[in-house]
């Protein structure tokens, strides 16, 4: 539901202002009243931190881990180090003003950026605000999205990058994946993932119902409504893989040596009965429900189910033989959920006004 | 007023009252461990006097979390770190480096620690007790040990910090 009238934008900005004073209030109590003596340390933050001193230091990217006696070559990505690095040149801050001012934008960007993705696939303010809301209720998407780490900025850029892909703004997707690609692994899969799933779609509608030659199957990956999400994959595959050889050589193109997987961290089995349970994510099964008996465009609509099987297809890696990183793919999956309650809840409100009135006697 | 605008003003009550006694109250609740710096004000300010008086990328040796902050406030390389899967022989950096901080023998420390060259020795006592030194775990570090002449040299000690030399 588009805003229709002064009223209806007056709202619509209430809105905003809730959701965003609540995500600024979050981040502000947490960098300012608990962590207000230094910074949150938890999660390898300070690591992070010390890769942007070292840019700071040297202008050059730690290529060497700073801990275990600076011997192994990192793994971690540059993206948010130069992020913290290029912001503190830019405004002379330190690092520790630089890490809680960045904690602030990103926890704020977060909530806009849940924002605007439900509001894209519902066409409806009021599934970006509801979604938004929930999203910041997630115990996971604030443990790991609202502190001072790549994945603040990784979990802020996941919702823009899909949103980008709705509106088809070609070269903002492909820079957004680009800098996702740069930044936090986790949130590559899932944005990767969920990219190929809404190219298939896109791609498969976008063939010609006659005339199907050979020719046609390949040329078609770049006709102009699947161009979008061609080009952002591929930003996002080509600048992880040329980091990828850059740090590990030829000799681990199946990633084996990435020692998350050698280890498979968080393995443990997630059970979607007990998952889905839970509030809110009950309520997203009234989206999952709604969504596509709804009048939202049908790419609207692949687009969400695209990301949502993206993240349970990682959640559920163990069934794959994987068993890497389950339980931290629950960080992503809270945030679909979030949106598809969010879409849930306005489908429901606009049924509700659209309902005709009883007539009187 | 029309009904969309009834409606549409019932939904943001909601999500104020949603906002205010549900998500806010659940993250304070939920947060405040994450949030937590663990490194006390007398950590940060030996570490800032590491960054002015001890050469720049020196080997480190510490808890987990005085490890991490040295990196960033100190400009200096540390003994372990949160991201252990990442580092060579990590489980064995992470047991030595626990032995060096827990042990009674002065010796074995200096032993442990001049395997992985570390040449400073970071130690403090928190105020909460529990959280003393971490490696696998909160554990109660000895450090009487580094006040051995020979063996190390202590540099620095203020509001119950001490940064020790590695001899």
């Amino acid at each position: 539901m588009e805003p229709k009238n002064n009223t209806d934008e007056l709202l619509k900005t209430t809105g905003l202002v809730i959701l965003l004073g609540l995500a600024f209030s979050i981040a502000y109590w947490g960098m300012f009243d608990v962590a207000g003596r230094f910074l949150p340390t938890w999660d390898n933050s300070m690591l992070h931190a010390g890769r942007a001193v070292f840019i700071m230091e040297t202008g050059h990217y730690a290529e060497m881990e700073v801990v275990f006696g600076g011997v192994t070559r990192t793994y971690h990505l540059p993206a948010y180090p130069a992020l913290v690095a290029g912001t503190a040149l830019l405004t002379g801050l330190d690092f520790a003003w630089t890490e809680r001012l960045l904690t602030m934008v990103l926890s704020t960007l977060l909530a806009f950026a849940f924002y605007a993705v439900a509001k894209g696939i519902s066409g409806d303010w009021r599934a970006g605000v509801i979604a938004g809301i929930f999203a910041l209720s997630s115990t996971n998407l604030m443990t790991w999205g609202t502190r001072n780490s790549p994945i603040g900025l990784g979990n802020a850029l996941l919702p823009i990058a899909l949103y980008l892909l709705l509106k088809r703004r070609t070269l903002a997707a492909a820079l957004c994946a680009l800098v996702i690609a740069l930044d936090h692994q986790p949130t590559l899969i899932v944005f990767a993932l969920s990219a190929f799933l809404f190219f298939v779609y896109e791609y498969l509608s976008s063939l010609p119902r006659a005339n199907l030659s050979v020719g046609r199957i390949f040329s078609n990956i770049m006709h102009p409504e699947v161009l979008t999400a061609s080009l952002a994959g591929l930003a996002a595959f080509l600048t992880y893989m040329a980091w990828h050889v850059r740090q590990t050589g030829l000799a681990c193109l199946n990633f084996s040596c990435l020692p998350q997987f050698g280890a498979k961290e968080f393995g443990k089995s997630i059970d979607f009965l007990d998952y889905f349970s839970k509030s809110p994510q009950a309520i997203a099964l009234l989206g999952i429900l709604l969504l596509p008996l709804s009048k939202a465009p049908n790419r609207n609509k692949a687009l969400a189910f695209a990301w949502l099987l993206a993240c349970i297809i990682l959640v559920k890696n163990d069934l794959l033989g994987i068993g890497a990183f389950t339980e931290r793919f629950l960080t992503y999956l809270d945030g679909v959920v979030a949106v598809f309650a969010g879409v849930g809840i306005a489908i429901v409100l606009s049924w509700m006004e659209n309902k005709k009135e009883p007539a009187s006697a | 007023m029309e009904r969309r605008t009834l409606i549409s003003a019932a939904f943001l009550l909601a999500c104020a009252y949603l906002s205010a006694t549900y998500t806010y109250p659940q993250m304070r609740a939920a947060l405040p461990g994450w949030y937590d710096p663990v490194v006390t004000a007398s950590e940060i300010r030996a570490a800032e006097w590491a960054y002015d008086n001890v050469p720049h990328q020196s080997h480190f040796a510490g808890d987990m979390f005085a490890c991490e902050m040295l990196t960033a406030v100190a400009f200096q390389i540390c003994s372990i770190g949160g991201a252990w899967e990442l580092a060579d022989n990590p489980n064995q950096r992470y047991m030595d480096n626990e032995r060096a901080f827990l042990t009674d023998s002065a010796t074995e420390a200096h032993d442990l620690l001049a395997k992985y060259n570390i040449t400073y020795v970071f130690v403090s006592t928190r105020q909460e007790p529990n959280k003393n030194f971490y490696a696998y775990g909160w554990k109660q570090p000895l450090i009487e040990k580094f006040d051995t002449p020979g063996l190390f040299e202590k540099i620095y000690d203020n509001e119950s910090t001490e940064i020790y030399v590695v001899k």
